[in-house]
């Protein structure tokens, strides 16, 4: 495992920010941590690279406690969030070049083809750059010492489509040399180069999966009765059910075959004439999880 | 780009449910049947498939070992990957059409309540997209 936290735990006064988190994300994966906003995604990114230390818990990334990274682990992880700061004063040639004295590991041919491609202008200080070109900016110095591990913290937010693309572009090319863990809320964007998924509901995780295995057992289902249903108990695992005369619909977050489901659905109701069960992208599944676990206040 | 690269001649939007592997395969042989690709044309590398539809690198290079192993692609050494011959069918595999996916497919014909004649207009269209006369 290139991530392994065991209970990892944090505080804010006394908010629970996160709670007994245990994430492990495989050598390899490009793993991306869903959640509705304030669900713990970057606090848990926070501890990994020891920006903040765990109350209870711990992390191991690349093998080493977060709260011993030395600065040989350093050179092999990169992390990159939306409220980075950058020293502004610095212009993006200068910027690069104090970089590259940084990492002995700093692969510059790849560092001239990453700017070109994103045709930053050299002689511009930080502070004036646009967000998207901040992001590029970033997303370079941490793609260019080829870490073994990218942490990517809301790497797309407020980007242009087209910035977005050439920001995914750039990390995808280099998704086979590297793990990822990404939080994003750019499902669609995401979804093809994700292998697993990890899902965080008020400081908790509340499930982490291969993305085949996630997409296999979700479906949106609609089931049409003759005549009127009755508002029944439904199992848990039946998310947002929506009943409207004859016809429900609700989401099977524990499906296995259209047959386990239709005789789960005609144990419940008399009167059924059809259950249709479709397939979910990982946007629509990430939002019926929202929903359904959004709390009260 | 510094080396001339051979773009990705399909495009890709993911169908919730199925593997984006089978999903790219399926793109890139509908492309070569149609003749969007033609034999001896160069096929994008792992890095340009990948970046062009968004997937995992690790998943486009998994597509093109399947393509070059079931003999849609071959490795020209020099050259890269280009498009082969369309391989020749397996025995077994036009009797599992005509039979089984025919099967399939009348019986969610009639599921959806569509007649014989819209299934027969919609397979003849289908048919003229495929032959490829761009």
């Amino acid at each position: 495992m290139i991530i392994e936290t065991e209970n990892l735990t944090k505080n804010f006064w006394r908010h629970d920010a996160v709670q007994d988190v245990n994430l492990s994300v495989p050598e390899g994966a490009t793993c991306a941590l869903i959640g509705a906003n304030g669900a713990g995604k970057t606090t848990t990114m926070r501890m990994l690279v020891n920006v903040l230390e765990p109350d209870r818990g711990s992390a191991r990334v690349l093998g080493v406690d977060s709260r011993q990274l030395k600065a040989a682990d350093r050179l092999r992880i990169a992390f990159l969030s939306e409220n980075q700061e950058l020293p502004d004063r610095l212009t993006v040639a200068e910027y690069f070049e104090y970089l590259r004295t940084l990492y002995p590991n700093w692969d510059a041919a790849l560092e001239k083809q990453l700017r070109a491609q994103f045709e930053l202008p050299p002689t511009r200080a930080l502070g004036k750059l646009s967000h998207g070109m901040r992001m590029k900016a970033m997303l370079i110095g941490a793609l260019s010492f080829r870490p073994k591990l990218l942490i990517l913290d809301e790497p797309l937010s407020g980007l242009d489509p087209l910035v977005r693309d050439e920001v995914m572009s750039g990390i995808l090319s280099q998704a086979d040399e590297t793990s990822i863990l990404i939080s994003s809320h750019e499902l669609s964007e995401i979804e093809g180069c994700t292998t697993h998924v990890a899902f965080m509901v008020h400081g908790r995780l509340l499930f982490q999966q291969s993305i085949e295995a996630m997409s296999g057992r979700f479906r949106e289902v609609t089931v049409t009765a003759a005549g009127g249903l009755d508002r029944n108990r439904l199992p848990e695992s039946w998310l947002n059910p929506q009943f409207d005369g004859s016809m429900l619909r609700f989401v099977d977050a524990g499906y296995e075959s259209a047959q386990k489901l239709d005789a789960q659905v005609r144990q419940r109701f008399a009167n059924v004439l059809h259950v249709e069960s479709t397939p979910l992208s990982l946007r629509d599944i990430s939002k019926s999880l929202m929903r359904a676990t959004r709390q009260e206040s | 780009m510094c080396h001339s690269s051979y773009v990705t001649p399909f495009r890709l939007t993911l169908a919730p449910g199925k593997s984006i592997f089978d999903q790219v395969v399926f793109a890139a042989t509908r492309s070569i049947l149609s003749g969007a690709l033609q034999p001896g044309q160069g096929f994008a590398s792992v890095r340009v498939l990948a970046a062009d539809l968004k997937i995992h690198p690790n998943t486009a290079h998994k597509v093109i070992q399947h393509l070059i192993q079931e003999r849609w692609l071959e490795v020209r050494p020099g050259i890269g990957t280009v498009v082969a011959e369309p391989p020749e069918a397996r025995p077994g595999d036009r009797q599992r059409l005509l039979k089984e996916e025919v099967e399939k497919f009348v019986v969610e014909a009639r599921r959806v309540g569509a007649d014989l004649d819209d299934v027969i207009d919609a397979i003849k269209a289908g048919w003229r997209d495929m032959r490829g006369d761009k």
